[in-house]
């Protein structure tokens, strides 16, 4: 590989990583309070890149505006899950997972007969023309992914540890019922989380909806790499996650150049295959008691 | 050895009876459609031999792909007849299964659950990928039908009889499986796996049979659906399939052996009777699947066994009901 | 009628602009196609005024139309629903087809395959034993592997738009809608006279039955013109990101960029990387669906790029034509604000599926009876069958093992000033003729000759 070649791989990488990681995040912290583990993860992504394809490709609205668009509207329908499908199985992990399941099936049927199945729908590109970094040509549209994860995250950061509720959520994941005991309302608490989580799917597939082909099918591709990042990182660690996914980007992306994505795939799921079974807890989760 | 109970052994003939009948009352298609459905009745009952202690998992449609991949292998290696490949694909299938297992051995529930997510993904990754032998993407065609001496078991009457057969050996193995010790103890591992391991049972072995059995009954279906489809495809075994074989499976419930096969009919019939509204229908599945799992996770069985209950417990005119094996 | 070689020599003998000469002689072809198009197989009721309407005199004629109408191949079947529709509906509006003296009305069913072999057999099974469809329009790839023991068993016409689907054991396989990969084969010949200067053809396409074949050919060809092939690479199917597939394919630098038969999805990431990634060179493909490019790419950037799927209402095709009318009518119905609004432009799909359609249903009239057998070998005795894309023959049996493609000529566009324009159509036969030794070998050294698969 000459070096071009390997700068280039490098910032696709970087790339690739961040969008992982906004995705992985609210993942973790769903899962980490109240192991909430949401199999529609993927459609909640689509669900965010359906909303700048209405805002920005048929209602015309600046871009900027439809990505945030996603952020409520998606989180909304994170907290609408928690509400229905998680509480009431909230003894059972298993069954909240297997029923989000149908929940994926429920959303690419909705979003597909709302604005058609079949041929992919095209997100005019924003911001065309690429940035070349020491001759490296990234799009402007991926390299901006970059920094919003980067503002995204830091903003998950202060909230977690700098504001009331969030710190109430991570006392929530340690210790349910310690929480519970400081007069921490669960409920409230798995409402917030998904919530979150639902936003960040939002936003994360709202940045890539002028990237990646905008299909009620895809989140098909996101759910697995969602889950080895997850996995990889420690199920309930956020920063694992976002460790986890940035490794995960450099994986993909230098053994898809070197190779082809089957391979990558295969690599990226011996992987989370490998952790499970040498160290389950994954690189920074706690091992449980 | 309890007297021989003539109730359902009538029960069996009668099935049997209507079972033969069928291919004459119904079109080419239907027929068609029945096949399927017996093979899926023997994935179904498959599945619930694990799930019976507690492993539930992902990948099992992928163990019956390994069962269809074996068959399309086998017969364009050694040309086998089908009477080979079947049983031998359900060996391979099995083997594969209990290997899978091993090191998911530490892992329980939902970490047992997303594991067998990854490995199944991971063989499924290894067909997409290698060309030779599985066929890439394309999957493999060319695959015999199978025969009979002189029947050609590509007309759809002659294979019905010829998977009703098979599917009635397996169902009547694992109904035996199911009611012998080894079957109370699958359930046992379920019900209080610390009680169950001081009692001296080596749970992980136990755990690793069971998930080797289902493995081996899948690879069976996966053989009869190869060898009916002439072709296979990685496609016809991925996570979607899968989901649907959780819904059959959560609709029926594992509490009994019938509860599978209560949710296969039932979902067979919703299946076939929704067609006309067409992109509609994976919604009314993921609004079946949470229904049930928010407000019957039981399942069928569970509800039948309830409202059983409730009727004897009339009837005995006590508190108490008898809690029936 | 010259031949393409002597217009070679000549060309170089009197130092003409190969382009211009090329162009010229070309036209002149097309031009002869497209008046005898227009002439001899027209429905009366697409061109003119209606005729009068006459009433069905016999059983209708079920068809069927088996492909991808939903998920990510999508693209090429679900449009062809509304081509087929529409010609149906033109066939019916006389009465039926006119089959041995009767009219018989012709009804479309519909199965989604999503593309893959056993639903596709799923789907076969229940056209042909629950509608009776003497005839099936299809995509193509893994699901003709799949259907084709049981279609054949049935004696079911199927129509994959794909040519590499031809096999000697598949007598009631037909295509070449897609004129795939003869269109692939031509492009480098185009390119090789229009760019003389050019030596590095670089091509990747997926890496299913349909991308590994048709790459194959077209590897061949462009060797057997000439060009030095500096990258020849299957990319996965699932491939969701294009940005190192285009990287790896950059760092040999082409001068050519063939994105050989990739789907249309596809193709417009692919060339959003190019760009991206600072490619000044020429861009090729079976098909560019330019409305999807230009939402990605600026204008100026797909100047040149060229491909095989014409737009209807290209001045070319003249005035009245087959293809104005379909246009017309299309965007009656099909348009913004028609009746069936399928809220999207036209595309070359919706067109594409016709192509064969109306061969087969052009030989049932001449042969005077639906029997395959009898069909077939009719329209292989013709010596010029009337397509919408010109006068085409049945043939391919160098290729394929058996005569079941049916040969249109074959337009070459180039896009200008963001919308394709035809510059050539040319006929594939005496081209191949040339050449085809070199070219077999080639796919045959690659594993792709229809008795290797």
């Amino acid at each position: 590989m000459d070096l071009a070649l390997l700068i280039q791989t490098i910032a696709n990488s970087i790339v690739a990583g961040s969008i992982y990681a906004v995705i992985a995040v609210g993942l973790a912290m769903a899962f980490g309070v109240m192991k909430m583990a949401n199999f529609a993860h993927g459609e909640f992504f689509m669900a965010g890149a359906y909303v700048v394809y209405v805002f920005y490709a048929l209602l015309g609205w600046p871009f900027p505006i439809a990505v945030l668009m996603a952020v409520p509207i998606v989180g909304a329908m994170g907290i609408i899950t928690e509400r229905l499908i998680f509480r009431p199985t909230r003894s059972n992990v298993l069954a909240g997972f297997m029923a989000t399941a149908g929940l994926a099936f429920i959303l690419q049927v909705l979003v597909g007969q709302a604005w058609g199945v079949g041929l992919m729908r095209s997100v005019p590109t924003p911001y065309m023309g690429a940035a070349d970094i020491l001759g490296a040509k990234i799009g402007w549209q991926r390299v901006l992914v970059v920094p919003v994860a980067i503002v995204m995250l830091s903003c998950l950061w202060y909230f977690l540890f700098k504001v009331k509720y969030g710190k109430a959520l991570r006392a929530c994941a340690q210790d349910p019922d310690t929480a519970r005991l400081q007069g921490i309302g669960i409920n409230k608490m798995t409402m917030l989380a998904m919530g979150i989580s639902g936003a960040s799917a939002g936003l994360a597939g709202a940045l890539m909806a002028p990237i990646h082909p905008v299909t009620p099918y895809m989140g098909h591709g996101v759910i697995l790499t969602a889950f080895i990042v997850v996995v990889m990182g420690g199920m309930e660690s956020i920063a694992g996650a976002v460790l986890a996914a940035v490794l995960l980007g450099f994986i993909h992306t230098f053994v898809t150049t070197l190779s082809d994505a089957v391979t990558a795939q295969m690599v990226g799921v011996a992987c989370m295959a490998i952790i499970l079974i040498v160290r389950p807890e994954g690189l920074l989760g706690r091992v449980k008691a | 050895m309890s007297i021989p109970n003539w109730k359902p052994l009538f029960l069996l003939a009668a099935v049997i009876a209507v079972g033969c009948a069928i291919p004459f009352m119904v079109r080419a298609y239907t027929i068609e459609i029945f096949i399927l459905f017996m093979i899926n009745l023997i994935l179904v009952c498959s599945y619930r031999i694990p799930a019976t202690t507690g492993d539930w998992s992902l990948s099992h449609v992928v163990l019956m792909g390994v069962g269809a991949y074996t068959t399309a292998l086998l017969s364009k290696w050694f040309d086998l007849t089908i009477f080979l490949t079947v049983p031998l694909s359900a060996v391979v299938a099995g083997i594969v299964g209990f290997i899978m297992v091993t090191p998911l051995i530490r892992t329980r529930g939902f970490g047992f659950f997303i594991a067998s997510f990854a490995l199944g993904e991971l063989i499924r990754l290894i067909w997409i990928k290698f060309r030779y032998p599985f066929g890439g993407p394309r999957g493999m065609i060319g695959i015999p039908n199978g025969e009979l001496g002189s029947i050609d078991f590509f007309e759809p009457m002659p294979y019905y009889y010829f998977v009703m057969a098979v599917a009635l050996i397996c169902l009547i193995i694992m109904y035996r499986i199911d009611q012998s010790r080894i079957g109370k103890t699958f359930t046992a591992l379920y019900t209080d796996e610390g009680l169950a391991e001081s009692v001296g049972i080596d749970v992980p072995r136990y755990r690793a049979l069971a998930f080797g059995l289902g493995a081996f009954f899948a690879g069976i279906a996966g053989a009869l659906l190869a060898h009916r489809l002439g072709a296979v495809d990685p496609k016809n075994f991925d996570v979607t399939t899968m989901v649907y074989l959780i819904i059959w499976i959560v609709v029926g419930g594992t509490t009994t052996f019938w509860g599978p096969i209560m949710g296969l009919i039932l979902m067979t019939f919703i299946f076939e009777w929704s067609r006309p509204l067409l992109e509609w229908r994976p919604l009314l599945f993921g609004g079946t699947l949470i229904f049930f799992l928010v407000f019957l996770p039981g399942g069928l069985d569970d509800l039948f066994f309830k409202i059983r209950n409730k009727i004897m417990a009339k009837k005995s005119g006590a508190g108490v009901s008898d809690v029936a094996s | 009628m010259t031949t393409e070689t002597d217009t070679e020599k000549t060309t170089m003998q009197n130092g003409i602009s190969r382009r211009g000469f090329f162009k010229y002689t070309s036209a002149s072809i097309a031009a002869a196609a497209a008046v005898s198009a227009g002439a001899v197989f027209e429905v009366p009721s697409l061109i003119g005024p209606a005729a009068a309407a006459t009433e069905p005199t016999g059983d209708p004629i079920n068809i069927g139309f088996l492909g991808a109408l939903s998920g990510p191949d999508a693209g090429w079947g679900l449009p062809g629903l509304t081509g087929n529709q529409l010609y149906i509906d033109a066939v019916n509006a006389e009465g039926g087809l006119l089959v041995g003296g009767e009219r018989r009305p012709l009804k479309m069913y519909a199965f989604d395959d999503e593309a893959t072999g056993s639903k596709a057999l799923q789907g076969a099974k229940q056209l042909v034993l629950e509608k009776d469809v003497k005839f099936i329009s299809a995509i193509g790839g893994n699901p003709a592997d799949a259907t084709h023991p049981f279609l054949t068993k049935k004696k079911v016409v199927y129509a994959s738009l794909i040519s590499t689907d031809i096999k000697p054991d598949r007598p009631y396989l037909i295509a070449g809608g897609d004129v795939t990969p003869r269109i692939d084969m031509l492009r480098p010949f185009y390119h090789r006279f229009i760019n003389p200067h050019l030596k590095r053809w670089a091509v990747i396409s997926q890496d299913d039955t349909i991308g590994l074949t048709s790459q194959a050919w077209e590897v061949g060809s462009a060797l057997s013109d000439g060009w030095e092939v500096v990258y020849d690479v299957n990319y996965a199917i699932e491939t969701t990101d294009f940005a190192p597939v285009v990287s790896a394919m950059l760092a040999t630098n082409p001068e050519v960029v063939s994105l050989n038969l990739s789907y249309p999805t596809f193709v417009v990431q692919i060339v959003e990387q190019l760009y991206l990634q600072g490619f000044k060179g020429l861009i090729s493909a079976n098909y560019l669906d330019t409305e999807s490019i230009l939402q990605k790419v600026p204008k100026e950037y797909l100047e040149g790029a060229t491909d095989s799927f014409p737009l209807f209402d290209d001045p070319w095709w003249g005035s009245p034509s087959w293809q104005e009318n379909f246009m017309t009518e299309w965007n009656a119905r099909y348009g913004p604000g028609g009746p069936e609004d399928v809220h999207r432009e036209i595309t070359g799909i919706d067109w594409d599926h016709v192509i064969t359609f109306k061969v087969w249903a052009e030989g049932v009239k001449l042969a005077g009876t639906v029997d395959p057998d009898v069909v077939l070998d009719t329209l292989r005795g013709q010596d010029s069958i009337p397509t919408i894309l010109g006068p085409g023959k049945m043939g391919g049996k160098e290729m394929w093992g058996i005569d079941n493609m049916v040969s249109p000529p074959i337009p070459i566009n180039e896009v200008r000033d963001g919308v394709k324009r035809v510059q050539a159509v040319v006929r594939f036969e005496q081209w191949f003729d040339n050449r085809k030794d070199e070219i077999i070998k080639v796919v045959r050294d690659k594993g792709q000759m229809f008795d290797q698969r």
